[in-house]
């Protein structure tokens, strides 16, 4: 009953049909999450619901949090150097919980010669350090327009 | 690994917030099993810990073998309508337990508190097979009175150091609350905050904390009929209820313990004295009325935008002291019952 | 008041025309104040700039020029390294490898489980042992990591340990007597400052009150037992890295340093006993002439402070030293060797603000841990800057400039209203109690952000003159047997140690942490006896908590 009597009352932000989910986590042991937060705000910005997870997140929290909240997208920001071993985990439990059409995008400091590695194992999009929030914004609309097909079960 | 399915929980919850045809069958379906569990809502200004208390009950009766659903819900932004969710930050042993499952949701627009789905979220998970919902509401601080239309339990969380807030017993808060807590009990004026609590617990209900049986006494009624209704009066057969003030720290998970079991003992008084059925209707008439005020509003609307209405000139009018706005109003119901 | 206003405002035709068009339509400094045309004489005098008051010699309160009367001609700044990864047998070569390039002072930096209280084979510490820093667990690993480097030999040996900062110093203080020195023949510089984690750098284990305290235990360990060390430097880098910009962050770091003092003189010290042994770590790196003002005027700041406010008298608590570390605006991993040039403009300003311990960053430190080669670069540049040029001739060449003076004056009206902010709520736990360092933050980083997107803040080669595939530098890849090997290490360790000393050591910090007494002298024995850092963060968790995480935004 989520009623579309908001689109009157309110003032007319064109209510799209879904409400974008995104899960923004940081994952190992590094502490600096101003990246992640400013991620976070261009997407609530750009109206989507963002659940944050806060800092030193194992993989398994990460992904739990991910199925609970019926999410699109987990944003997994690292900075310390250990994006491989953790985002090959992350994607591994969501396969294994039949939770593989969630899709996964990263930032923070990764090197340019890991993201063909990052690609492979299941990382849609890596945003390196300096691209604009506009961008990330835009491609997360865009999982969100175009969902990849549920899994069964 | 938990004892239910998270992701087919998740997406029921999903469609119930989206709408759509597959969420009104599921959403009748679960209306029809009629599977009512207990409903503890915990509310209060931003700051004092209401998601540590949660995530403490939740582990508690988690514990005790019980399957918990936790709602924590946050404001939308007026402006994108989207949304940060951050409450599950401070729920890790909840989230992490087997027996819970936590789940964020976006106020969409609704006042008051709740989210826009939050009824039918609700009736969802009972349906589910949960055996109990914690919710966590926004609570501005001042009248927070939507969570007392769905939670069985109210739990008003303040802390020391907030001076005035507290005392915001201007209508609102005063009247939902069926259980104070007084959270960071280790701070300096932890003592005094919780003595003024208490003192305003005084100049409404006679008798102790918890349940209390008729008397003369002071067989005053309440003044006010909605915590008649809520609490019972002493000179009811049944008796009343004077809500308790506890303490807790919930960061080092002291009282905790007992503010479940005041909460328990709540909901086992609601329904030895048959008040958990008028808690029941209560809620389903403010579900009723609220769907029908803003189907009233969408058929409205809907019928004015199928007439070519012009709502800006109607706006301009007003503005401008042409019309006045309950003429304005008229106007627009007339779109929808043109023999008025 | 600008050279140029006050001429129009006097009753003279102005002589200056009116100019080209300008690049902007205006200047305004990461500060967000706006910078003028021409800065001149009337400035100072509307500021009533005083010599005497404002700047002082150097040597003389209240110190702007320098803490001492001939800074450079007597002692170049000591040329720093902050360094550390894998194994502690990997960072012992790498330590004699800088040594040999001419570096004086080691800061060893930490692997982020290390740094969290978590021992090596901890199920928090999988996939970070040894990446961010080397691992450390016990003694034996510092001992290793200093094998053939006698501490005495090193202008100062530390760490920018936080949250277990007394723990790393109580380590320092254990090898001190492995290696057979007395303590007064060598310096620990430690970092251990705890309070600006919950804002700004993240690695923050207890909450913000007891952290605060266990800090105080060792500056006043110090204190008693080795009073040249400095047990505390209070930074401003991160915070305003992490978005408040310098003018902010050097409030806040004041505000920090004060909530230290205050504890110590609530413990029954003197201002004159703490001051002397702490130390200021200052950064501002997006403009030049900001980062040289923001060293100077914090040094002015903290004179007047502990005199006015503290009422010390010792000259040595007035001077504060002051530490920097040069890295250019924003280390890219986009053509990388500019960031030597950004690098270098750094290093002038911290030798220009006459700071007394620097260190220069690496040109491809934004892609992980520094290669040899950048690791050298680094080095030379603070040598070149030493030596080269006359930079280092004369004292505070740039005193008296109007610019520089001008922006002294302003900044330090911006951070005082600051600090009477933070002090009006009840401090900087206050503060961060009240999230307004938390806002102040997170409003300059959403500021900066927008501001690059709007090519209005630049980064030449990011923003501006973008280029395409630039020869990327070699990252540094650290081994994956690291991990392994210093589980087992530690793992072995325990089984060798005398369990029962441990557990009675541990048990003694445990008695100590619960009485509220000074911690040092329990862990110092508990670390000779090799307990692990987990162990002895687990038993301080018990007793000052875990930290709560914030939630808003």
């Amino acid at each position: 009953m989520a009623s579309t009597s908001r689109t009157f009352r309110s003032d007319a932000i064109a209510q799209p049909e879904r409400r974008g989910r995104v899960l923004i986590a940081k994952v190992g042991l590094d502490g600096h999450d101003v990246g992640a937060r400013l991620v976070a705000r261009a997407l609530l910005d750009a109206g989507m619901e963002v659940i944050y997870t806060g800092l030193r997140r194992t993989p398994e929290q990460i992904v739990r949090a991910a199925i609970e909240e019926d999410v699109d997208v987990i944003g997994v920001s690292i900075l310390s150097g250990s994006h491989l071993a953790h985002l090959s985990k992350v994607r591994r439990l969501l396969e294994e919980q039949g939770a593989s059409d969630i899709r996964l995008i990263a930032g923070g400091v990764i090197p340019q010669e890991d993201i063909p590695a990052l690609r492979e194992l299941g990382v849609s999009r890596v945003f390196v350090a300096g691209t604009p929030l506009s961008e990330i914004a835009e491609y997360v609309a865009g999982i969100v327009r175009a969902p990849a097909p549920t899994q069964p079960g | 690994m938990a004892p239910f399915d998270l992701r087919r929980i998740a997406r029921a919850i999903s469609a119930v917030e989206n709408g759509g045809p597959d969420a009104e069958q599921v959403i009748r379906d679960a209306y029809r099993l009629a599977r009512h569990v207990p409903v503890v809502g915990i509310t209060g200004p931003p700051g004092v810990g209401k998601s540590t208390l949660l995530d403490g009950l939740a582990v508690h009766w988690a514990e005790r073998g019980q399957t918990v659903a936790v709602l924590a819900i946050d404001p939308s932004s007026p402006h994108t309508g989207g949304a940060v969710l951050g409450d599950r930050i401070r729920m890790d042993r909840a989230a992490s337990h087997p027996n819970v499952f936590v789940r964020s949701l976006a106020s969409r627009g609704e006042m008051g508190g709740l989210a826009s789905a939050a009824h039918d979220v609700v009736m969802v998970l009972g349906a589910l097979g949960f055996d109990r919902i914690v919710l966590e509401t926004v609570g501005a601080g001042q009248a927070d009175v939507s969570v007392a239309s769905l939670a069985d339990v109210v739990i008003l969380v303040a802390m020391p150091g907030m001076g005035d807030q507290v005392q915001a017993a201007k209508a609102g808060i005063l009247e939902i609350a069926d259980l104070y807590v007084v959270n960071k009990s280790d701070r300096a004026d932890a003592l005094s905050t919780i003595a003024h609590v208490r003192a305003n617990v005084d100049l409404i209900y006679p008798g102790l904390p918890g349940r209390n049986v008729p008397h003369r006494a002071k067989a005053t009624e309440h003044a006010n009929p909605g915590l008649r209704r809520r609490h019972g009066s002493a000179a009811d057969a049944e008796g009343y209820w004077r809500p308790p003030v506890l303490s807790t720290c919930a960061l080092q998970g002291s009282g905790v313990s007992e503010v479940a079991a005041a909460a328990d003992d709540f909901l086992a008084w609601l329904r030895e004295t048959g008040r958990y059925r008028d808690r029941l209707h209560d809620r389903v008439r403010s579900q009723i009325l609220g769907a029908t005020r803003d189907r009233l509003l969408e058929l409205c609307v809907s019928a004015a935008k199928a007439r070519d209405f012009n709502f800006d000139e109607l706006i301009a009018a007003v503005a401008d002291g042409t019309l006045g706005a309950c003429e304005a109003s008229e106007r627009l119901i007339a779109q929808l019952v043109p023999s008025r | 008041m600008s050279h140029e206003k006050q001429l129009e405002t006097e009753d003279r035709p102005c002589t200056l025309r009116a100019p080209p068009l300008e690049r902007r339509e205006q200047f305004v400094n990461d500060a967000g104040n706006v910078v003028e045309r021409l800065y001149g004489p009337a400035g100072l005098e509307a500021d009533d700039f005083e010599y005497a008051s404002h700047l002082g010699n150097p040597g003389e309160f209240p110190y702007t020029r320098g803490i001492d009367a001939s800074m450079y001609r007597r002692e170049l700044p000591i040329v720093s390294a902050y360094a550390g990864f894998g194994t502690p047998e990997h960072s012992n070569r790498r330590y004699r490898e800088l040594i040999a390039l001419g570096v004086q002072s080691l800061s060893v930096a930490l692997d982020l489980p290390t740094q969290l209280g978590f021992d090596p084979d901890d199920v928090m510490a999988a996939g970070e042992v040894g990446r961010m820093g080397v691992s450390i667990s016990t003694l034996r690993d510092l001992e290793i990591l200093f094998e053939g480097i006698p501490l005495d030999t090193l202008n100062a040996a530390g760490s920018t340990a936080n949250a277990i900062g007394p723990i790393v110093l109580a380590m320092f203080v254990a090898l001190g007597e492995k290696q057979g020195l007395d303590r007064t023949r060598y310096t620990v510089a430690l970092q251990n400052d705890v309070l600006k984690e919950y804002v700004a750098r993240g690695t923050q284990i207890f909450p913000a009150e007891p952290a605060m305290r266990f800090a105080v235990d060792a500056l006043e360990w110090c204190v008693e037992h080795a009073a040249h060390w400095i047990p505390i430097t209070v930074c401003s880098n991160h915070i305003d890295v992490a978005g408040a910009g310098s003018t902010a962050a050097t409030a806040f770091t004041l505000a920090n340093a004060k909530c230290y003092i205050d504890e110590a003189l609530r413990r029954g010290l003197t201002v004159d006993d703490v001051a002397p042994l702490m130390r200021l770590f200052l950064n501002e790196r997006e403009d030049f002439f900001l980062a040289v003002a923001n060293y100077r005027v914090t040094r002015r700041i903290w004179a007047h402070v502990m005199r006015d406010h503290y009422g010390a008298r010792d000259p040595r608590s007035h001077a504060i030293r002051i530490m920097g570390y040069a890295h250019g605006p924003r280390e890219t991993a986009q053509e990388p060797l500019n960031n030597i040039v950004r690098i270098t403009m750094g290093a002038l300003t911290c030798f220009l603000g006459g700071l007394q311990d620097m260190r220069c960053a690496s040109y491809d430190e934004a892609m992980n841990l520094p290669s040899d080669e950048a690791v050298k670069v680094a080095i030379r540049t603070q040598q070149i800057i030493a030596h080269e040029f006359g930079i280092t001739s004369t004292v505070d060449p740039l005193g008296g400039a109007y610019y520089l003076e001008a922006l002294c004056n302003g900044m330090e009206h911006d951070i005082a209203s600051i600090m009477q902010r933070v002090d009006d709520m009840g401090g900087a736990l206050g503060a961060v109690e009240h999230r307004y360092i938390q806002r102040t933050i997170s409003e300059g980083a959403s500021r900066r952000q927008r501001a690059y997107e709007r090519k209005e803040r630049v980064s030449v080669g990011m923003n501006i003159f973008p280029s395409e595939g630039d020869a990327r530098p070699q990252t540094f890849r650290t081994d994956p047997g690291i991990e392994r090997q210093q589980i087992g290490r530690v793992q072995q360790l325990r089984r060798e140690r005398d369990g029962a000393r441990v557990r009675e050591t541990i048990s003694a910090v445990r008695a100590c942490a619960r009485a509220g007494r000074n911690v040092m002298p329990a862990l110092i024995e508990a670390v000779k006896a090799y307990a692990t850092v987990g162990e002895l963060c687990a038993v301080l968790r018990e007793i000052y908590g875990e930290y709560e995480p914030d939630v808003s935004f």
